[in-house]
Order: structure tokens, then sequence, then C-alpha cells
């Protein structure tokens, strides 16, 4: 497959040093004028944007940026890139070092059936421990 | 009286002795052949009141709202008793209390003629499919009205059964974009702002209470007047255009497009949402709880006002601004508001209420779920409740919209796995064998 | 009051808590007099319960109160704040779910009981009802639900982003509608559509929902939304049947061809304020239509009917209540 390229593109903007992706989210850079950092190569760029379409730029610049792109990655989908410090942080609704994962018992340290079950875990198509009123254990 | 009044609503609304109490739509059935939230919630209103809802999705996998949740995150499980790995995404909560499961393709004809039985022996019916289609299927209003006239029929849908827009398909979002509510909500353009969103599917769920009210109203004439059903349609388009009466208004009149203006108000003023510059959990490690507190400060009147500016150590814009008619003005409140903002700058959300409550002056903070969640008020209101639920087990739950002394709406579980009441209903309303909803169950009818 | 109340099906008022109960009018003395009155009391956050209303407070106080405020807008990464609603969304709401309340009640007084009851109905209550999973999700695991500005945390595609003339909404929660997004996108722009559909990370619905891939998408999309106008874009998704509408203000609103066809506007020759254009009855039935006969009236217009049909007042009386402020 030819390698496509996306230097043509405003809001997807390939870096012009080491070809990553960045994607320049539209609530953030819709318009916006000032620095940006590359989220492959750390490089800055000054950019101007003007109702989404990149008018001036990317012309190589000095840090400090004044924006982080929304998201990077490269034209084969690796997205190592995507991390605190090169791109803008994402959405949390908890700690973001709580986890979300099955769960069997809720906030309150009760019983609930927010994890995945097996056929055995079931009476009809209810949990079998929501129905004893236990604390799940796998079943078998 | 002996009783404090307080004492005596307490009484007369209190929760928890509601199940004592009877149920006000008892004995009367509805179908409920819906999706998403526009339909399931209209159809859940009347649920909510006692009616036995009937809630026909399509077999297994269900229907396309048990799949979505926030950040592909949080799902109670199992989604039927085929599927126990796979789970119901938390978008289905709100919308499906009390109801029972039936699952029907009604795609195919056994399917068809399943809707019909159910439809004869119904009060009504709540559809949100896209327009025509039922009747294509020969079980709309025209098809089923022959055999039951009494049958309420109730449609729901983006830009209504007819009109040069009718095949335009819609959401939520849809109607509030296109229906101009997007356009008056959000900071203005030169605040930053862009026309916004009202989070969660307002218009769907609102939209459905407008049907369920239009159904109620209905039912009334037809108990009490006519003895005759009715085909019924609801436009969440429409409804946005109902809402917005008064910008609409404003532009007949005057030619005005009402605009965005933030968290303050157009037409009362001090009444406006202002920041606080501190957390109101510094330690706290979950990024919600350490953005800056917002607060409402509501102080119209001018004696409030002038209070609230000699809090703040403003008196010159008390002096400035005695009127309302010189509050309200747009250069008036951007001058107002910033400095209300000076004062909060060091104060969180809580210190910010402590002081003003003490001053008589009305505010409110902005609470976030966890928040709203931990307020003794709403739980001892039965707003919120925490719903020990036959199949999914403790979950938090949105209580029922309002209250009723005598005949009150409650819940009794937040919703089933796909298809869980299959036998109950097709027993029960269909006489169906066991051997014949296995076959049916075979060729994937149900 | 009390004369009105025994002719009265219903009574709806909004009184600072209590206050009508004070004055010996409230639900407990009223349905003494008249046991089939439905008595319906609305506000803010309740009239009873350690947060009760206090005088004087308006919406937005219940939107604030119930999670609403904090959860609408733009998150803090695209310099969004907590936002009230353009409109007076929980008195909307809560006045909705008034009105079920009390329609209820008449139902249940005319087939079971004969007697009216008491209904409260507040902005917080009806806005709580209606937020969803914010609180399934908080039970859960304690998570609390963050803004997400125009976009959604539980769809995508399903979200309103800028294009060439302002901002348009596109909707497509699952894949049938996804493709055909993309290949709306791609006779513009192959390469946007071909970058999107091989991208191994979006292949399943419930992969596309991560904050990472909700930037992806619609950075994408406005990719190719950027060079058309909110009309170009519109036209050319719905050629694909893909739900799709610009966001429109209130003139284009009014203005709108299918509206107008349906009449969801409507030009009222108001007998006291001439011709208003006002959002018509939402409520539309075969035989039971809604309508609005007329807009609101000057503050006692109907006094002279209503005391004299109902009260049998006369000239002197009303004359006489009148010098004294009551009437």
């Amino acid at each position: 497959m030819a390698e496509v390229s996306y230097k043509h593109c405003s809001l997807m903007f390939e870096c012009p040093k080491c070809s990553v992706i960045n994607y320049m989210d539209p609530f953030s850079f819709w318009n916006f004028k000032g620095k940006t950092k590359c989220a492959g190569c750390d490089a800055i760029y000054a950019v101007e944007y003007s109702n989404g379409q990149r008018v001036k730029g990317p012309d190589p610049a000095q840090g400090p940026h004044d924006k982080l792109p929304g998201y990077a990655q490269s034209k084969d989908y690796k997205t190592e890139y995507t991390m605190t410090g090169k791109v803008s942080p994402p959405l949390y609704a908890r700690a973001p070092d709580q986890k979300h994962g099955p769960t069997y018992s809720n906030v309150r340290g009760k019983p609930v059936a927010a994890g995945k079950l097996t056929a055995a875990d079931l009476v009809g198509s209810r949990a079998r421990f929501i129905v004893e009123g236990k604390p799940y254990k796998p079943a078998g | 009286m002996a009783m404090s009044f307080e004492e005596y609503c307490r009484d007369v609304f209190d929760p928890k002795k509601i199940f004592g109490k009877p149920e006000p739509l008892k004995g009367k059935r509805f179908l409920s052949c819906t999706q998403y939230i526009l339909g399931p919630s209209c159809a859940n209103y009347l649920a909510e009141l006692g009616a036995e809802v009937i809630k026909i999705e399509l077999p297994r996998r269900g229907e396309p709202m048990r799949h979505t949740t926030p950040f592909n995150e949080p799902k109670l499980y199992p989604l039927s008793k085929q599927m126990p790995e796979m789970g119901t995404g938390l978008g289905f909560f709100g919308a499906n209390h009390n109801e029972y499961f039936l699952s029907v393709d009604f795609h195919k004809p056994e399917g068809q003629a399943i809707v019909k039985m159910l439809a004869n022996k119904s009060d009504g019916v709540v559809e949100n499919y896209r327009a025509g289609t039922f009747d294509r299927w020969g079980i709309g209003y025209r098809q089923l009205s022959q055999t039951n006239p009494r049958i309420i029929y109730q449609w729901l849908g983006g830009f209504g059964g007819w009109g040069p827009g009718r095949k335009r398909a819609s959401y939520d979002i849809l109607g509030q974009a296109q229906g101009g509510c997007f356009s008056v909500t959000g900071w203005p353009l030169d605040k930053g702002g862009n026309p916004s969103k009202q989070t969660i599917w307002i218009m769907d769920y609102w939209g459905g209470m407008m049907g369920a009210f239009q159904i109620l109203a209905c039912m009334y004439w037809r108990d009490n007047v006519s003895g005759l059903g009715n085909f019924m349609e609801y436009s969440q388009v429409q409804g946005a255009q109902r809402h917005l009466s008064d910008c609409i208004a404003l532009y007949g009149r005057h030619g005005l497009v009402p605009q965005r203006w933030g968290n303050y108000d157009p037409l009362v003023s001090v009444h406006g949402i202002i920041k606080c510059g501190k957390s109101s959990y510094p330690n706290s490690k979950n990024p919600q709880e350490l953005e800056e507190g917002f607060i409402l400060v509501s102080a119209y009147k001018d004696a409030d006002f002038a209070k609230l500016m000699k809090l703040i150590t403003r008196d010159d814009l008390a002096k400035k601004y005695a009127t309302h008619d010189e509050r309200i003005k747009a250069e008036s409140q951007y001058e107002i508001y910033p400095a209300i903002e000076a004062w909060a700058k060091d104060k969180t959300k809580e210190q910010a209420r402590d002081i003003l409550t003490k001053e008589g002056i009305n505010n409110q903070p902005v609470w976030n779920s966890k928040e709203v969640s931990n307020q003794e008020h709403f739980h001892l209101r039965g707003e919120l409740e925490w719903l020990d639920d036959p199949t999914f087990g403790d979950v938090q739950s949105q209580g029922p919209a309002f209250h009723l002394s005598d005949s009150p709406p409650r819940h009794k579980w937040a919703f089933k796995p796909v298809g869980a009441d299959n036998e109950y209903i097709l027993g029960k309303l269909c006489g169906f064998s066991k051997t014949k909803m296995a076959e049916l169950e075979a060729d994937a009818v149900i | 009051m009390k004369k009105l109340a025994a002719h009265a099906d219903v009574i709806i008022e909004n009184a600072p808590p209590g206050q009508w109960d004070e004055w010996g009018i409230g639900y407990r003395q009223l349905s003494q007099l008249n046991p089939r009155l439905v008595y319906a009391w609305v506000g803010q956050l309740g009239q009873w319960g350690p947060l009760k209303d206090k005088p004087g407070n308006l919406d937005p106080t219940a939107q604030a109160a119930c999670g609403f405020v904090h959860g609408t807008g733009a998150p803090v990464a695209f310099g969004g704040t907590p936002t009230r609603s353009g409109w007076w969304m929980c008195d909307q709401v809560g006045g909705t779910g008034a009105a079920i309340g009390i329609m209820t009640a008449l139902n249940y007084r005319e087939e079971v009981s004969g007697r009216g009851q008491f209904v409260e109905a507040t902005g917080a209550a009806g806005v709580i009802r209606i937020l969803d999973y914010n609180w399934g999700w908080y039970g859960v695991d304690g998570s609390i639900r963050p803004r997400y500005g125009n976009w959604d945390l539980a769809i995508n595609i399903y979200a309103v982003n800028p294009c060439k003339d302002g901002q348009i909404m596109v909707g497509g929660g699952h894949d049938r509608l996804w493709y055909r997004i993309w290949r709306t996108v791609g006779k513009d722009k192959p390469e946007v559509e071909q970058h999107i559909v091989e991208d191994p990370a979006l292949k399943e619905v419930t992969a596309r929902l991560p904050h990472y891939k909700q930037v992806e998408t619609y950075t994408s999309l406005c990719e190719w939304m950027k060079d058309n106008t909110r009309s170009e874009a519109e036209t050319k998704l719905q050629a694909e049947e893909v739900a799709s509408g610009g966001v429109s203000f209130i003139d284009e609103v009014c203005e709108f061809p299918h509206y107008k066809y349906r009449g969801h506007l409507e030009i009222i020759d108001d007998v006291n304020y001439g011709k208003v254009l006002i959002g018509a009855s939402a409520f539309l039935g075969q035989r039971t239509p809604g309508r609005v006969k007329w807009i609101g009236r000057p503050i006692g217009q109907d006094n002279e009917d209503v005391y004299r049909r109902l009260l049998g007042f006369t000239k002197a009386d009303m004359d006489n209540l009148k010098a004294k402020g009551v009437i």
C-alpha cells in the first residue's frame, strides 16, 4: 500500500519530521494561534488555525508549547505517543489509578452484578450470588 | 394543628410507606415497542405508576441502548440468560424500571401475530420506530384499532410522521440542535464559548414525559368521555419549540435572535453561577473533585443586591446599579459577576455558601453526581434510592420525578435481562405452551 | 380561596414551603372542604427535607443542586466550565412531572378513590429522574460523571462539532451508520475514510468509546466538516440516510419549512396582545389535539366571570374587595 500523506490536512496534523499524526481536536484548535508540540518527536511548531483551517505553519519554533494535541498516532496506528506530557490528558470519572474492572461489590460494599458471569453463575436469568444475597464466588 | 406542616409532608410523602399504598394505574397494560430513550422513558413513567408495561425487544441482543455505556465501562450482568458474559450498559438505566421484558422479532410474521395478540389485550402502545414502519408491518394504529378501538397509540420521534422532513432520523441531540436548544446554551463567543449540548439526552427523557402526560390525558378522556382510543404523535423537535416559546415570541415580535448568555441570566440579575477559586477536595485523587467549585448566587431584589455588594465590599456597584433595570443590562452583568468572582477567589464553594447563607443571600453550590448522591435530602425524599434489585443486586437509582400522597409512583426493579419475562407474558396473555415457546425460541422469533 | 377550592378540580401553587398551610388554605385545610381536590405544590428542591426551598429560589437552583450543571459544558481540557441550561430547564421538566402527577391523581380519583390527593413535584426530582446513568455509575464504583462538552460518553459517533458556518450534529452509534458516515466523508477525502476504516482499534462499536478514540474520530470528521457548511454537510450525509442536522439559531428555527408546514410555530391572534409568534402545543392527537387559545391574560381579567359565576359575588362585593386590595 502506498504511503498516504496527510500533509495537506489541517486538523489531522502530520509532523513534517517524524510523520506522526497529531489530532488537533476541533474544540481546542478550531481557532488557535500559538505553539504546539508534536507528540512523536517533541518538535515545537508555531501554527495558526482559523475556522478549522490551518492558515499558517507549521513553522519550527522554540518551546514552551501553548497547547498539546488531543491525541496522536503513527500512520500504522501505533499509539505509544499518547501519554502524559505528549497529548492532552483524557477525562477521568475516578482517580486515574483506579482502573475500572469487573466488580461484584459496589461503592457501599454490597453485592452487585457488574462483572462477567458464566452460565453456571445463573439461576434463570439472574445471577446466583444476587439470588442468594452472598458475596460473589465464581461457580465451580 | 398538632403536626407541623413539615412533619405532615414527610408523613404523607414518606418513601418508606409507598409500598403500603395503592398503585394508580394498576390494571392498565401498555406495550412498549421502543428503543433508545424517547419511547422507552415514555412507557417507563407509566410503569412507575403501576401499569403493566411489556417491553418488546429483539431476541438475544435486545435493543441498542443496552449496548451504550460511558466509556464502555460499567455494565450490569447478564444481558440475557443466553449471554451471561455480556452485560447491559448503564445507558439503559433510567428508562426501563418496573417493566416486563419480552423478546419478539417484529420482522417475522409470527412475531407480528404475537404483537397483535398482546395489543388486543392492552390499553395502549408506545412506539418509536421510524414513522410508518409499524403500519407497513400491519401492526400500526390503523390495524390495531380495528380490533381494539380503545387502544391509545402513542408514536414518538424526531421530525414527526408527516411533513417534508418526516423521513429524517432523529436523536436527542439532533432535537436539541435543530430545535434551537444549543443556540441558547453555553457561553457567548466573546467568552470563548460554543453552542452547547445539555447533558444526558434531555430532549429524549423530557419528550418521554410529554408523551406520558398525553397518554394519561387521553386515558382520562377515553374512560370518562368517549370510550375511544386515539392515535397520537410527539415530535421531539416540536417539543423544543414548545420549550423555547419565549425566544420564539421575541423573534416574532421584534426580530431579535436570543443568544447564549453562559451562566448568567438574561432576565434576572444577580442570578448566576460564579466560580470559586478553590477546590473543595484539594487532596482528592479524582480530577473531577480537584476542579474549582462553582456556586449559584441569587440576589435580584434591590435589598438583597445591596446586601451582596456590601458583603463583597463593592458598595459602589450597589449605588451604580441600584435598580433591576440597571443591573440586568449586559454591560452591568459583565461588571457585577467578575466582582463577585473576585470575592470568591480564595474560597471553596462551601465557604462561599456558608457566608452567603449567613447573610441571608440565596445560593446553591454546583454539585457533582457524588455530592448529589450523598445528600440526605434526596434519599430522604426518595428522589435517589438504593434499590434492592432482584437481578442485579444493590444499585443506586433515581426515584420517580414527583410525589403523590395517596397513590404514589414507585420503583420495583431497575430492569431485567432480554426476554426475562417471556414465559410469564406469553403463558399468561397468549396461552402458549412450553413446547410452543421452545419452538419459537429455536426459530429466533422470541 | 376556600370558596374557590370547593369548585376546583386542581390547585397548583408554588409559594414558599408551608406558606399556604400557615394561611389556612393549604392541602390539609382545603381537602377538608373539597375531598376531591387535587392539590399540587411545585418548587426547586422541595417543601420538606433538610434542603427545602427558601423564598425567592428560582431555576437554576435545582439545576445546580442535582448534578445537571456540573455535567453540562465542555471539559476542563477544552476550556469548559460547568454550564447552566439556556432555558429554565428544571422548571420545564419539573412542571411536566407535576402535570403527570396531577393527571395521574385525576385518573385515580375518577376510577378508584373518588378523592383527590396531595402532589409535589420539584425541578431537582424531575432532572435527577432523567439524569440517566449518573446515579447507577456512582453506585457501582464511585465514578463521578464528567462533563463531555458536545460529545457523548456512551455513543460515538453522536456529537455536535464545528463546521464551516457553525456547528452540526452527526449521529451514528452503530456500524451501519458508522460506515455510511465515513463513506460520505470519503467522497471528498478518501484518505480520511481510509485512515478511519482501517484503524484496527476502531473496528468494534464499544472500542470507539474511550476518550482518545473519540478525539481521533471527531478530529477526522472535522477534517471533512471544516470545508462544508451545515447545509452542505447535511445534504451529503442525508443522501446516505445519516441522522444529521445543523445547530439552528432561533430565527432559523422559526423559518424552517418543515416546522412551518407542521405548525410547530403558530401566529396566534391574541385578544390582548395582537399577533404573537409562539411554539404551538406539542400534543398531537387524532381525536384529542392540544391547542393554544390565548397566551396569558392581564391580572384579574376574568375576575368578574369567576367571582360572579362561582362565588355569587355582587358588584358591590367586588368593589368592596377591590378597594381593600384583596382582588
